[in-house]
């Protein structure tokens, strides 16, 4: 049989073209009996990493390529052609063809080609560009059917054709650079996939002595898959099947060589001319073969060079020497026993670093965690690489892995030559500027960000099936809403047994459209969907890299590799993760202002770690705004856990995940740990190992620990059994070494036989240490702030907003702090939530000793941007004309919208520009909120706000003693403390002046209902009643398979979380779902030291209660009358 | 138009001859073969995975006979039937 390879194939990743996974394509491809395949996606490489690496695994031969548009002088398409990179060029044609697909992305145009309705964005290359770049001779050019020059040839154009092929014979002069594409679909004679043109191509190409080479053009693996590509060109179009010009039929499939050969002979009718076709067409492939390692760097880690990293002479002995000069900075008070520990610690990590080469990768990140530092922003690596003392000494990572038992072997081993994953966290405010100083520092030929695929899953296929089908918006969506829990492959399965989708079910029987609906939307499943960026990864190479991976832009202003994820280690690049977290941003918010009000210069990465005082409040499960540990379970869990220490809010952390919580590894700990329980280490040898978690193995080290001391067989060996525990597959061989090696070590079979079933169920549970402790720092330093300085650490978090409770829980958070919250004012507010001191104001005889305190109090301003509907230009303009002498000055220069003036005097932002001040109480001043709304009123009235006359210098009347020169309106009623209350829900979601539930007091008072602080005094089954407002509700899925439904409501004093259990839940579980201001009855139910939960009975709404009762009470009054 | 016609094929599965209508015509040149395709989405009840050709895809064939010229479909290996005439 001749031999022949395709050398025209897009994968999947060709969006909204491709239907097959280069995977499957190369599987198929061997099992065809071919020795060589390409994949030549549209407008990228996006499946080329993939496809090599399957080549590679499969001992198929990988060629590379893209399919490209082409435009001419003019920027005319002259339609798609394939370029094909050669090999076995150290590099030549890769690089060549990575140019090219960067180039063919510069020219993106923004806006969608209205006439064809498609997505196109304008990509590709301009003739002359592409011919300068192909002067080398490293490429092939392919001009196909769908050239200019194909299009003469279906329109019957021979002598148009003969010009135009010379057009391009002419730029493409390199021997081998250019050659004519034949192909075949077998399509009605006259139609440029017939083989009545393909015929005529090859009598051009043989009239003009260029090569003519043999392909099918290929868009999927199998006749049937060309249903999916109608699909696709439905979603590629933007229209419905049957309203565009779809494919011509099912023959652009992965064809057989005996099929192509058939193909060849009925195009030339000649059989000669048929196998020279394939033999120009298997020259052409061998000259495209890849040798990927020496071509495209496979599988060689490549960092920045040296001298972009400022190092001179040998990285090693540089990174030696930081590492080592560092001890004294990390670990100062040392005394032998730990220093020589910490040598040694180093001593081994070194030498496998060395081992791997990876001198210089170390050297890298450490050198972006210090220019990282000089910029002033917070940063901390997760992960395992916490694990990694080499780490912790070049500033990389905050814990110290000698103090918390962290394994190096976790990180890094010999074992495993790729290159290690390094997270680092930064402040989520300033992570845009970072990669701009990275790509800065390391200059633009080094640096990229990554690209990520999406898939079709669910909803997204339902939604594109259902465009292909011409199903109208509104029924696509309410199937969609259905989808989104199932994936696409498995929905027709779900179908069948699924009740709550028997509706559904019942429509796809009845409705045809329906039915393929489906079909087409389970065909769909997991296909590329969308190209976009990887949110925080960052690619630093060497001056080699652009020459490695095609770019593209990536709508954040710097460029991205076509490359995602896991293409990283394959090529041997090197990928930083630089994660936006908001909790670093919020601690850097409060460590800022506590400098700014304080002049006290604190470094939180050196506050000790072991205070009491802290840990006590975390204990008191008071976490609300704690990183980690604020959701309802993780505060239940800190009841139960009582966590003393650092190393608790490790394990605390690693925990609560729901296979610790499934797999019964919680309750175990905690009764060990409290003594209810002996731990059972199951043999003396495990105890070292398992002492800190009371005999229950949590983490990836545990379990590395406890493969090496039963077997033997290292850490590093270890690690590498502890990922094969993961996989289906090499379980078995782990299993067979684990008895055997503990076995010959005379651990007794009941012993091995516990501990295997123990690792066996692991894989899911495990968590690796490292990275929790990497998680609790950042825990413990919010912890910190929130006990030693509560304002400033607030107003981070009213900045940052980094949890999962909405502002108004934090604002209730702090005012149960005893933290001052001071109203929107439009003389201090900024856009910020800033800390502000209260100072003395004027001298007034009257001054009380209440007064005086109070001036000295720290609080949080509330910021201008709370208010409803005001825009980014009116902040902007207070800010900048701040301070205002009254309310018209303010009217005349901040400029503020109608309903923006009057909402900020509605919550009494204008106040103070009228002299009144936030304590209710001053007899001074006989202004009320009311009057101040009526000047604004007055002024609003103004048809037209008169122009600012801005030379004539304000006068400053505040020296004289004058309380006002403005005249306001008086008179007007004073507003109520629930009215100003609920202006603030209403215009800021806030209720900044007293806690929303304080105004239901008397009825709440007479009903006996309980503050949440004092439930945790109670006895176990008290009957008790709580209200407040509902913060979280949470049905998680349960074992039972029914449904519970978990409550937790603030009233200002604390949290209260109630359980709603089926009977419950049949009472009120109308209010469970929609109402805010609720009111529980239930019985107390101890959970831990300090926790304590609610058996919910009932719930009720507490505004229709309160509308009862108000009634109720006018009719105890109007009885009492008539008694009097 | 439309109805099942009997057609004889070649050793290489080319007709030479069919018949219709009671009559029967030789086919006098090398025959046209092409594949066309089909509206599924307005044809089909069910295109799961495996059926996606026989739902898209239609053999077609463009016969020169003693009578003129004739265009063929055939759907399945035992169906055929006359789309067209015309000379």
């Amino acid at each position: 049989m001749s031999n022949f390879t395709h050398l025209h194939v897009a994968s999947a990743f060709s969006g909204h073209y491709g239907v097959t996974r280069p995977e499957q394509m190369a599987e198929a491809a061997v099992a065809s009996g071919f020795s060589a395949l390409a994949i030549t996606d549209r407008d990228g490489l996006y499946g080329a990493v993939k496809h090599i690496g399957a080549c590679l695994q499969l001992g198929l031969a990988p060629i590379i390529g893209v399919d490209l548009n082409i435009f001419d002088d003019n920027g005319s398409s002259l339609g798609r052609c394939v370029i094909l990179a050669h090999g076995n060029n150290e590099g030549a044609g890769w690089a060549t063809l990575c140019k090219i697909v960067s180039v063919a992305h510069e020219r993106r145009a923004s806006a969608r080609n209205a006439k064809q309705g498609q997505r196109d964005k304008g990509i590709g290359i301009g003739r002359r560009t592409l011919a300068e770049l192909l002067a080398n001779g490293n490429c092939t050019l392919l001009l196909g059917p769908d050239s200019d020059v194909g299009r003469e040839v279906v329109a019957g154009n021979r002598v148009k054709a003969d010009e135009l092929i010379e057009n391009w014979h002419g730029l493409f002069k390199y021997p081998g650079s250019f050659g004519i594409e034949i192909v075949s679909h077998l399509t009605q004679p006259g139609t440029a996939f017939s083989s009545l043109q393909a015929r005529r191509m090859v009598e051009l190409a043989d009239a003009h002595k260029i090569p003519a080479v043999l392909t099918n053009a290929v868009r999927y693996l199998e006749p049937d898959d060309a249903l999916t590509a109608d699909v696709l060109d439905a979603a590629r179009h933007l229209e419905a099947l049957g309203l565009f010009e779809e494919q011509p039929n099912a023959q652009a499939w992965m064809k057989p060589a005996q099929k192509m050969l058939a193909l060849a002979i009925e195009i030339t009718e000649d059989r000669a001319r048929a196998l020279e076709l394939f033999d120009v067409t298997a020259k052409l492939a061998e000259h495209c073969r890849l040798d990927p390692p020496k071509d495209c760097g496979w599988g060689k880690p490549k960092t920045p060079e040296q001298s972009a990293l400022g190092i001179t002479g040998n990285p090693f002995e540089v990174l030696w020497r930081k590492a080592h000069s560092a001890i004294e900075h990390y670990y100062p008070n040392a005394n032998d026993k730990l220093l020589q520990q910490v040598q040694h610690r180093l001593g081994q990590e070194l030498i496998t670093i060395n081992k791997l080469g990876f001198a210089t990768y170390f050297l890298t990140v450490a050198d972006v965690a210090q220019m990282i530092r000089d910029m002033k922003i917070r940063s901390q690596a997760r992960g395992s690489g916490a694990g990694s003392l080499v780490n912790y000494l070049l500033g990389i990572s905050g814990v110290d892995p000698i103090e918390h038992d962290l394994l190096f072997e976790r990180f890094l081993s010999t074992e495993r030559s790729s290159l290690p994953d390094i997270d680092i966290d930064v402040e989520s405010a300033r992570r845009h500027d970072i990669y701009h100083a990275i790509f800065k520092r390391y200059g633009s030929q080094r640096v990229t960000l990554l690209s990520m695929q999406s898939k079709y899953q669910g909803r997204g296929a339902m939604r594109d099936s259902g465009l292909a089908l011409g199903l109208a918006d509104d029924e696509i969506d309410e199937i969609a809403k259905n989808m989104w829990r199932f994936s696409a492959r498995n929905f027709r399965g779900a179908l069948a047994t699924k009740p709550e989708l028997a509706n559904f079910a019942s429509v796809v029987e009845e409705d045809r459209r329906m039915n393929l609906l489906v079909d087409i939307t389970e065909r769909l499943d997991r296909l590329p969907r969308h190209i976009s960026m990887h949110p925080c990864g960052v690619i630093l190479g060497d001056a080699s890299l652009l020459n490695l991976t095609p770019v593209e832009p990536s709508g954040a202003g710097l460029p991205m590799s076509q490359f995602d994820k896991d293409d990283m280690d394959p090529m041997g690049m090197l990928k930083l993760d630089v994660l936006g977290v908001r909790m670093q941003s919020a601690m850097a918010y409060a460590v800022r202002e506590i400098e700014r009000v304080s002049g006290k210069v604190l470094d939180l990465d050196a506050v000790p770690r072991d205070d009491a005082a802290t840990f006590k409040a975390i204990r008191t499960t008071n976490t609300l705004g704690i990183f980690q540990i604020e959701s309802p379970g993780q505060r239940e869990l800190t009841g139960k856990h009582q966590p003393t220490k650092f190393n608790d809010l490790t394990i605390q952390i690693s925990l609560f995940r729901p296979g610790p919580m499934k797999g019964n590894m919680i309750a175990p700990y905690l009764d060990g740990r409290h003594g209810f329980a002996k731990p059972d280490f199951i043999h003396k040898d495990l105890e070292p190992i398992l002492r800190e978690t009371w005999g229950v193995v949590i983490f990836h080290e545990h379990v590395i620990r406890i493969l090496s001391v039963m077997t033997g067989c290292g850490l590093a060996k270890a690690d590498e059994m502890r990922r094969s525990l993961e996989n289906p597959r090499a379980n078995h061989l782990v299993q067979q070494f684990f008895r055997k090696e503990a076995s010959a070590r005379n651990y007794s079979p009941a012993v091995i036989e516990r501990v295997w079933q123990i690792l066996e169920g692991f894989s899911s549970f495990g968590f690796c240490k490292a990275h929790g402790a990497a998680f609790a720092l950042p825990t413990y330093q919010s912890a910190w702030l929130k006990t030693h300085y509560p304002v400033e650490f607030m107003a981070g978090l009213f900045t940052h907003d980094p949890g999962m409770y909405p502002r108004r829980l934090l604002l209730s958070e702090a005012r149960r702090l005893g933290v001052n919250l001071l109203p929107i004012d439009v003389n201090c507010s900024t856009d910020e939530y800033i800390v502000e001191k209260s100072s003395v104001e004027k001298r007034s005889v009257e001054k009380s000793s209440v007064e005086k305190s109070s001036a000295e109090k720290i609080g949080v301003r509330m910021a201008l941007t709370e208010v409803q509907g005001i825009s980014e230009a009116e902040v902007a303009r207070i800010i900048a004309e701040q301070p205002f002498v009254d309310i018209a000055d303010f009217y005349l220069r901040a400029k503020p919208a109608r309903r923006t003036m009057e909402r900020l005097a509605l919550i009494g932002a204008l106040d103070a520009l009228a002299g009144i001040k936030p304590s209710h109480d001053d007899a001074d001043v006989a202004l009320t909120r009311g009057d101040v709304l009526a000047r604004v009123r007055q002024l609003n009235a103004i048809k037209k706000r008169p122009a600012q006359i801005t030379d004539q210098p304000t006068l400053d009347f505040s020296g004289l003693g004058y309380s006002q020169t403005e005249q306001l309106p008086t008179g007007n009623p004073e507003m109520s403390m629930a009215e100003r209350v609920q202006h603030e829900l209403d215009i800021m979601h806030l209720d900044v002046s007293q806690h929303v539930l304080e105004q239901y007091r008397p009825m709440l008072d007479e009903m006996g209902v309980i503050n949440s602080n004092e439930l945790v005094g109670l006895r176990n089954k008290s009957e008790v009643l709580v209200a407040g407002v509902r913060v979280a509700t949470q049905t998680p899925p349960m074992r039972s398979g029914k449904r519970v439904v978990f409550i937790t409501l603030d009233d200002g004093t604390g949290c209260s979380d109630a359980t709603f259990f089926d009977e419950a839940q049949s009472r009120c579980s109308h209010i469970l779902f929609n109402t805010k201001l609720v009111i529980i009855s239930g019985k107390t139910r101890r959970t831990g030291v300090r926790g304590v939960s609610i058996m919910a009975e009932n719930a009720w709404d507490l505004k229709e209660l309160w509308n009862q009762w108000l009634v109720a009470v006018e009719d105890r009054k109007q009885t009492q009358n008539l008694y009097v | 138009m439309g109805g099942n016609i009997q057609v004889s094929l070649s050793q290489n599965g080319e007709p030479v001859e069919f018949k219709w209508q009671g009559a029967s015509y030789r086919v006098v040149e090398k025959p046209v073969r092409w594949f066309s395709r089909r509206q599924w989405w307005v044809e089909a009840s069910r295109v799961q995975r495996g059926i996606g050709k026989e739902v898209l895809e239609v053999e077609m064939w463009r016969l020169h006979t003693n009578a003129g010229f004739v265009e063929l479909m055939h759907p399945t290996p035992n169906e055929w039937r006359l789309v067209r005439t015309y000379h």
